[in-house]
């Protein structure tokens, strides 16, 4: 294990360092002077050079990254050029609104996924599994502005059952929170469910076939009993890897649930940086966010590591 | 298996079947699209403006009187284009790297593939929203954004075919009587790998045209006033009220496209590579 966890770790690391010269690199694939990008033309020289120097645009590359990489590490992710605010503290407001939504879906996820996973493979190629398996399908191919954008025109335009955008913090008015929660949760969570169910009930049919499974129904035990008590265990283990990816996949996909819903977390906050050049503010978000899916992927693997001995006694 | 027999069981496959005619149906609408397209896509009548659809206008019109069944056939044309020339690029790129790194394994393997680790975990609309920011906005940004999101895929998935088929006996065969390592891989190895390189495509196509519309839908993408889904959608946004049909229309558009793009790639997964069915 200890192994294991040393070579992961290792590999994180040089995965990290790299993503950070990705990252870095986005201002010098810019076509001419990027400065010149993100302040217009027609801008005094004087104010240019300014920035140019803010930005350490005036050293050598290798110097830039440094100095780049140097401030990222102590927390300082640069400006704002449009704000001037530090981009570390807007990033440090938002992520919280962020995760709060990518908790949310992550919730529906689960609760959408683990019965219909297993109610599709225990009652296999009936009408309930078809069902299941086109809802995840359609889970799976229903971009999310797609979804979001036709939620909001049912729930809270046609029905009115839901606010149709914004965000309330629970300190303020946790009913309140809740309800603007519940329609950006499901659009970004859908997806989830439909890449989970296929997983879970892939997992539990492999399971089904097994000796131990018999076993237990030969022993008399009830046919949910067996799901609960034996199956579902061994079945979620591969379901939980998947989960670790989709993590990625979820925070990609809050840029634009986010954006439908002025929901005002870090992807709207990328979006912004995008549309008004602010290259500090969508390098350090870049950053942040695919920082954050590669830790989550690592957790997600040590946990798996952790509950199968297979790996956790190797 | 030969190329009939292929299409045979493709079509015979239920979910796969429907797939290819969904992703047939948008191929006709993306080649046909001025054929079929009773108006001009661009022409504005402000007098007809957010109509519902109509026997004049089969999908209704927009917010400037412009023809949505014409926009969507062009749309059509715009999403197909950009998932093609982006799965090109993808493909030349990738296929060679994860190829080469696969069959020659040791560092140059180690040093590839870890640069392709570093690329993939980036959430993909992250990083193609990041590259469209530093190469500008437009469809050309697009298209090589999202070839660039799907290089290290389409590495990874060639680079296991590869290594999958490195031992077998006919490589082995090939060495003994003197074919060189680039002749062994190209005429060997790789027609030996294609299944799941062309599944892992087919799903990078459907990909492709999400992350198009997406980009769209940000404002970061195919500016107006050419149709593209995605702008098309993110417009609606402010009319849906008094006009449902201008987000139900695009709305559907892509959510059909990546259905029958999705269920395609999962009928030929079952068809071609009968391993690699869930």
């Amino acid at each position: 294990m200890v192994r294991y966890l040393e070579t992961r770790v290792l590999a994180l690391l040089l995965v990290l360092l790299l993503m950070s010269v990705v990252v870095f690199s986005f201002l010098h694939l810019t076509p001419g002077d990027p400065v010149d990008a993100m302040l217009g033309v027609e801008v005094e020289q004087e104010t240019k050079q300014g920035l140019r120097h803010e930005l350490g645009l005036d050293r050598p590359l290798l110097a830039q990254y440094a100095l780049w990489m140097g401030r990222a590490l102590r927390g300082d992710l640069g400006t704002s050029i449009r704000s001037r605010q530090g981009v570390s503290a807007i990033i440090g407001e938002k992520l919280p609104i962020t995760l709060e939504l990518t908790l949310a879906a992550s919730v529906v996820g689960l609760a959408i996924a683990l019965p219909a996973g297993v109610l599709a493979a225990v009652r296999r190629s009936s009408t309930l599994d078809l069902g299941a398996m086109g809802i995840a399908l359609g889970g799976v191919s229903i971009p999310s502005f797609s979804l979001g954008v036709m939620l909001i025109l049912l729930f809270a335009l046609h029905w009115r059952i839901f606010p149709a955008i914004g965000y309330i913090p629970w300190s303020r008015d946790p009913a309140g929170a809740l309800r603007h929660l519940v329609l950006p949760a499901i659009t970004l969570g859908l997806g989830l469910a439909g890449a989970l169910t296929r997983m879970v009930r892939s997992g539990v049919l492999e399971e089904l076939g097994r000796e131990y499974v018999r076993t237990a129904r030969a022993k008399g035990l009830r046919p949910s009993r067996v799901i609960t008590r034996h199956v579902l265990r061994n079945a979620l283990l591969p379901a939980l890897t998947v989960l670790g990816v989709q993590i990625s996949v979820l925070l990609g996909g809050a840029v634009i649930t986010e954006q439908i819903f002025a929901w005002p977390g870090v992807g709207q906050l990328a979006v912004q940086a995008v549309l008004s050049r602010d290259y500090p503010v969508l390098q350090g978000t870049i950053l942040v966010i695919a920082a954050i899916a590669t830790l989550v992927q690592l957790a997600v693997d040590l946990a798996y590591a952790l509950m199968d001995p297979r790996i956790r006694l190797a | 298996m030969s190329r009939r027999r292929w299409w045979r069981r493709l079509l015979g496959h239920r979910l796969g079947g429907i797939g290819a005619v969904l992703a047939g149906l948008l191929l006709v609408a993306a080649i046909g699209a001025p054929v079929l397209a009773r108006d001009d896509p661009l022409g504005m009548r402000m007098t007809e403006a957010l109509a519902p659809p109509s026997a004049s206008h089969w999908f209704g019109t927009d917010q400037f009187g412009r023809d949505e069944w014409a926009r969507v056939l062009y749309g059509a044309r715009l999403s197909l284009t950009v998932g093609l020339l982006s799965m090109l690029l993808a493909t030349a790129v990738g296929i060679p790297l994860g190829a080469v790194a696969g069959y020659l394994g040791g560092p140059a393997d180690a040093v590839t593939m870890r640069v392709m680790d570093a690329v993939l975990a980036f959430p993909a609309i992250l990083l193609a929203i990041g590259l469209v920011a530093a190469l500008g906005p437009g469809t050309g940004s697009g298209i090589v954004a999202i070839g660039i999101v799907y290089i290290p895929v389409l590495a990874r998935v060639t680079r296991g075919a590869v290594l999958a088929r490195r031992g077998d006996e006919y490589v082995d065969a090939a060495r003994a009587v003197g074919a060189s390592d680039w002749g062994i891989l190209r005429r060997h190895i790789l027609p030996n790998s294609s299944a799941p390189v062309l599944v892992q495509v087919t799903v990078g196509f459907a990909s492709a045209v999400v992350i198009e519309a997406g980009l769209s839908f940000l404002g970061a993408g195919t500016p107006p006033p050419t149709p593209s889904w995605g702008s098309m959608l993110n417009e609606a946004r402010q009319f849906m009220v008094v006009a449902p049909h201008v987000a139900v229309v695009p709305g559907a558009a892509i959510s059909l496209a990546v259905l029958g793009i999705n269920l395609l790639g999962d009928g030929m997964r079952d068809v071609l590579d009968p391993r690699l069915s869930a």
